[in-house]
């Protein structure tokens, strides 16, 4: 019997859920593509959600153990930059988009059911097949993995927090946004992105896929990325520079190992799906031809450069789930991982390199050259060495010693059963022949839903049970854990062991009329709806035991990694940064950020937070403003949106760098070879460029593809472009360089006006580099050449626009280094943002080079 | 006329050697799996020293999986190249393909073009040219065990001789997502004895 007092929370949960959940199936069912019927079914489930989230802001239910916050609650979870809360706000995110995903896969089973059936249409279907992949990869798998890298990464290295809290929230409210956006877009005319989570040109060009909602869906993408990319190089400084003393590499825990290897692969992967989205955008928004012009290989360019990313990918999305495998499993067989130094070089080197050179496996039946099929082929049958021998490295340290079965073990296990299957089946689809009856079939929906929907839902599951205790202080429920086990285990294989059967029925169809391929639907579908319906067992028992868990001890599995020895503080105090609780600090802080004397809470359990609400402001002004853009390809009626958007991240940008930042000194010294020389924000921008490299090396790759394929419309040298006006603006560019080396070294010496006075130097000449550049623009527009003239003029303005845009960013970095200088900010032993600056001025001025050199000299 | 296509044998002596070494590979690890669970269930100590020679037994595992996968990736490249090399000993008949949203265009060497059907001669080695008019598609003939991608400016090729004479609803389907028509994007096979399909073919000439 429910008290009295929680009567009326509890319906007013069910009743705004069920609305919602109502409103959602007759928004697919009656599928309108009116504006007015898609705009009302908008606000309908806004205010529903609405609703929903009143609850859980009055109730929490959720958080029953956490640590207490001095303060308003709601300005906490906004505000926090803490490693654990941005962790937690990551897994219950991505659960709740696993939730969207899976309410999509559920509605694309009940179309599949039975032949022929009518329940959803065409459009609805492909919609739902394109946000179902994409948004179970992209916004349940890696988010989930990356909620628990927050939360345990910096346990595991006995560090404070990640190198960059603030960018940490940022890419955490960045991601909401993006999602926000993805969900959006299914309101907007043209509906939501339905090429398929792999976005084949020229499918996904304006021409066959119209409107601002797939533009806004591209935009929810983009944005994503550039949350992961933020989050990408945050991890890897944390790993290298924040680890404490005694965590050596070789005492480095697997979970971590394995974090840093994904992190290195996504920072080479997500550059290139950033650059090739960003020229999806911008063909859908400004008119450029790179994936229409079928002379250019619109084509074939979209595969490979999606591949290049979308291969590594698969694995970005499967190592933090080996990584958990690789600590559990010891753990629960009371032994140590077998041949661990081992272990790693295998998964170094299937990160690197041969992750990200077996792309081509997914373009066996395209026209590329027979020998590069082989190459590809020999590359991905060599890639499962190494999976192999980490795998039986796991399940060799089964054999160590007694071997206890509670929920994480038993997910564990539950993983490697399934990775067996899918792995096997992959080295059928790695030979070419074999993969003439596979391709684009449901053989590969089973086998990649046994390594994504198997191995690493399970991977990340069992990491759930497993830190449960870790972040809530209380033990799950041991009896429903098994359970949900149990029932998920078999029902996943259920779902997806038939569609090995159905093999030869294509994939992506919403509809089939062959009576044999019937019953394994059939099957499927019954399936999903109990793979499904369990994971109501995984939050009861999340929900219940984080609130009524018997209290947990402080390392229940007895695994005597650090993150289980650190200590957790009961009571939190949102202290520094903007709007702190307290506007002075009411404490004295020592070592390690604790806290000795508050004015009235007890000493030793408090800790000072440092917060801000910049990155919600941020992430809602990019919204906005993307929001506004894909409009814009429909209306004018963005403009407003854009104008609001922009106007809000330029007011968070501000507040951004006038906050007090109050990430100190001390934190600055950790380090090992080869870093120790390299300070944290330096090695920050170093993996950043490490990124903007792919992103330029894509852009220019795709620039020589297209001429290659097409190398009739390229002007000569000097007929298009006065090599003389791009001479010197080179010229003017360069010699920037000099005057950010200057400014420096005049920092070095300890004189602010010598620094101010070269940095106003280069930023003058950035900005004529800017200013001639644009001329040339108006000059080419003025003559009628237009971005979609042809090829040629497509790929410069593109080019050109991103390298622009980067100067932009240059000049006004230099802007606030300039005032930081005059008042006082920047000094002889604190000048590492000139230092930084000047490592990112000079890429951008040796990429002009390339691009002059490619526009205008060949 | 009983046999196989020569595309379907090929994919199978693939498939079957891939088989019996995905099933023994299966095996052994479940096999082991279990094992070492059955084993360490009666194990009554917790504090396990954990597995010696690590290191080495890795390394035994790479060496054995090398083997094993270099012996796949032979077998893998010679059916490849028998998929990719259409044989020389058979009278052959070269059908160029047009995809497009929604549907297969054949076009047969007197000009005799098809939307919804395309009829061949048995024992004869087909050759399809494909190629897209608007969005990516591919061609694929299961009973052949044949795909080709039809991509916008690209020609691509794919080669079957079928060995038995029928009509075959649906049995070209197209296996990319191009658009909302995808679901319908089939064709049927229709497969003559060469004597009837020089007849058919007459009637059907250029016109
Ligand atoms: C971790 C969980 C999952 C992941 C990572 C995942 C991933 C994906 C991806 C990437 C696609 C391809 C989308 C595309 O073709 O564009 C897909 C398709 C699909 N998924 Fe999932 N999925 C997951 C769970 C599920 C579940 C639980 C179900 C069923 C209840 C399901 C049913 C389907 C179906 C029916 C398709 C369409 C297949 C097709 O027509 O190509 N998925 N999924
Ligand atoms: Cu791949
Ligand atoms: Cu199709």
């Amino acid at each position: 019997m429910l008290e009295r007092k929680r009567l009326y929370p509890t319906l007013w949960f069910a009743l705004s859920v069920v609305a919602l959940g109502v409103t959602s199936v007759a928004m697919v069912v009656f599928n309108h593509s009116g504006m007015v019927a898609r705009l009302t079914y908008a606000e309908l489930l806004i205010v529903w959600a609405g609703l929903l989230l009143v609850y859980f802001i009055v109730e929490r239910p959720f958080i029953g153990s956490l640590p207490k916050t001095v303060g308003s609650w709601t300005k906490r979870w906004l505000t926090t930059t803490n490693h654990k809360d941005i962790g937690l706000l990551y897994i219950v995110t991505s659960l709740f988009f696993a939730f969207v995903g899976g309410a999509l896969a559920e509605l694309m089973r009940t179309q599949l059911m039975v032949p022929d059936n009518k329940f959803l249409t065409p459009i609805a279907y492909n919609q739902a097949v394109t946000i179902h992949g994409l948004v179970m990869v992209l916004w349940f798998l890696s988010p989930l993995a990356f909620g628990f890298a927050n939360y345990i990464v910096p346990l595991q290295i006995r560090a404070k927090d990640l190198a960059f809290p603030r960018l940490n929230a940022l890419s955490y409210w960045l991601y909401l946004a993006s999602g926000v956006a993805a969900a959006l877009a299914f309101f907007l005319p043209g509906g939501n992105l339905n090429g398929g989570w792999t976005f084949y040109a020229p499918l996904s060009s304006s021409q066959f896929m119209p409107g601002p909602g797939p533009t806004l869906g591209l935009m929810g993408a983009l944005m994503l990325i550039a949350s992961v990319t933020i989050s990408t190089v945050n991890f890897l400084v944390t790993i290298v520079w924040l680890r404490a003393p005694e965590i050596t590499w070789a005492k480095l825990p697997m979970f971590s190992w394995f974090i840093l290897i994904t992190v290195i692969q996504m920072l080479l992967a997500f550059p290139a799906l950033f650059g090739a989205m960003l020229m999806l955008a911008v063909d859908r928004i400004a008119g450029t031809l790179y994936f229409t012009s079928v002379s250019g290989g619109a084509a074939l360019l979209w595969d490979n450069m999606f591949w290049f990313f979308g291969h590594p990918e698969v694995y970005i999305v499967l190592l933090p789930a080996l990584g958990v495998l690789a600590e559990v499993v010891p753990v629960f067989s009371g032994s140590t991982l077998y041949g661990r130094r081992s272990v790693l070089i295998a998964v170094f080197a299937l990160a690197l390199p041969l992750g990200m050179l077996v792309w081509g496996h997914h373009m066996y039946m395209t026209t590329i050259p027979d020998v590069e099929k082989e190459v590809f082929e020999f590359g991905t049958d060599a890639i499962s060495i190494p999976f192999i021998v980490t795998i039986f490295a796991v399940i060799r340290t089964l054999g160590g010693g007694r071997v206890r079965l509670s929920t994480p073990m038993l997910f564990a296990l539950g993983a490697i059963s399934v990775f067996i299957l899918g792995g096997i089946t992959g080295l059928f689809l790695a030979a070419p022949v074999l993969d003439a009856a596979y391709r684009g079939s449901y053989f590969v929906v089973a086998h990649f839903h046994y390594i994504m929907a198997g191995t690493t839902m399970f991977g990340l599951f069992s990491a759930l049970y497993y830190w449960f205790p870790r972040m809530t202080g209380r033990m799950y429920d041991e009896a429903l854990g098994k359970a949900h086990f149990a029932l998920t285990f078999v029902a996943l294989n259920i779902t997806y062991f038939p569609m090995f059967i159905v093999g030869e029925m294509p994939r992506r169809i919403f509809t089939y009329n062959v009576e044999s391929w019937g019953l394994p639907n059939f099957v499927a579908t019954i399936g999903a709806y109990v793979l499904g319906l369990v994971q109501v067992l995984l939050v009861y028992n999340l929900v219940k035991s984080s609130v009524r868990g018997p209290r947990a001890p402080a390392d229940p599995w007895g695994a005597g990694t650090p993150e289980w020895s650190a200590e957790e503080p009961t009571t939190v105090v949102l202290g520094v940064g903007s709007n702190p609780i307290h506007k002075s600090s009411p404490t004295t802080p020592t070592e390690g950020g604790r806290v000795a004397q508050v004015e009235r809470y007890p000493p030793s359990l408090v800790v000072l937070e440092h917060v801000s609400i910049r990155p919600v402001t941020l992430s809602v002004g990019v919204l906005l403003s993307l929001l506004g853009l894909a409009l814009l390809d429909y209306d004018r009626f963005g403009l407003p949106f854009v104008a609001l958007g922009v106007a809000t991240v330029v007011y968070a940008l501000l507040g951004w760098v006038l906050d007090p930042s109050g990430e100190g000194e001390a934190d600055r010294l950790v380090g090992a070879w080869p870093f120790d020389r390299i300070s944290k924000i330096k090695l920050g921008v170093w993996a950043f460029l490490l990124s903007e490299i792919i992103l330029f090396g894509g852009v220019l790759t795709a620039d020589a593809y297209v001429r290659m394929s097409d190398p009739s419309v390229w002007p000569a040298p000097g007929t298009l472009h006065p090599i003389s006006l791009g001479a010197i603006s080179t010229f003017i560019l360069l010699s920037s360089s000099p005057a950010a080396y200057m400014a420096l070294s005049s920092i070095r010496r300890g004189s602010v006006r010598g620094m101010v006075g070269w940095l106003s130097v280069a930023l003058a000449l950035g900005a004529a580099f800017d200013s001639i550049e644009f001329y040339e623009w108006g000059q080419l527009f003025s003559k009628g050449l237009m971005p979609w003239t042809n090829n040629a003029l497509s790929a410069y303005y593109f080019t050109v626009g991103l390298h622009a845009t980067h100067v932009l960013i240059g000049l006004i970095i230099m802007g606030y280094l300039i005032t930081r200088g005059l008042s006082g900010g920047i000094t002889q032993r604190n000048h590492e943002a000139v230092e930084a600056f000047g490592i990112f001025w000079s890429f951008v001025d040796a990429v002009w080079v390339f691009i002059f050199a490619f526009f205008f000299l060949l | 006329m009983a046999t196989l296509p020569p595309t379907v044998l090929n994919w199978q002596s693939v498939f079957n050697m891939y088989l019996v070494l995905g099933v023994s590979g299966a095996i052994f690890a479940y096999g082991l799996m279990f094992f070492y669970i059955l084993n360490g269930r009666r194990k009554s100590s917790t504090g396990g020293m954990g597995v010696r020679g690590g290191g080495r037994g890795n390394l035994l595992t790479l060496i054995v999986v090398t083997g094993i996968v270099i012996a796949a990736f032979i077998a893998g490249v010679e059916g490849n190249s028998f998929m990719w090399n259409s044989p020389q000993n058979l009278p052959t008949l070269t059908i160029t393909v047009h995809a497009y949203q929604w549907g297969w265009n054949f076009t047969y060497p007197n000009g005799y073009t098809s939307t919804d059907t395309l009829t061949v001669p048995a024992n004869t080695t087909v050759i399809l040219n494909v190629t897209s008019e608007d969005v990516f598609h591919d061609l694929g003939i299961p009973m052949f065990d044949v795909k080709a991608d039809a991509i916008p400016g690209q020609w691509d090729a794919l080669w079957f001789v079928a060995t038995q004479t029928g009509i075959y609803p649906y049995a070209i389907r197209c296996y990319e997502l191009c658009g909302v028509g995808h679901a319908y994007m089939t064709a049927n096979l229709t497969v003559l004895t060469p004597s009837e399909f020089s007849f058919w073919y007459a009637h059907h000439g250029s016109t």
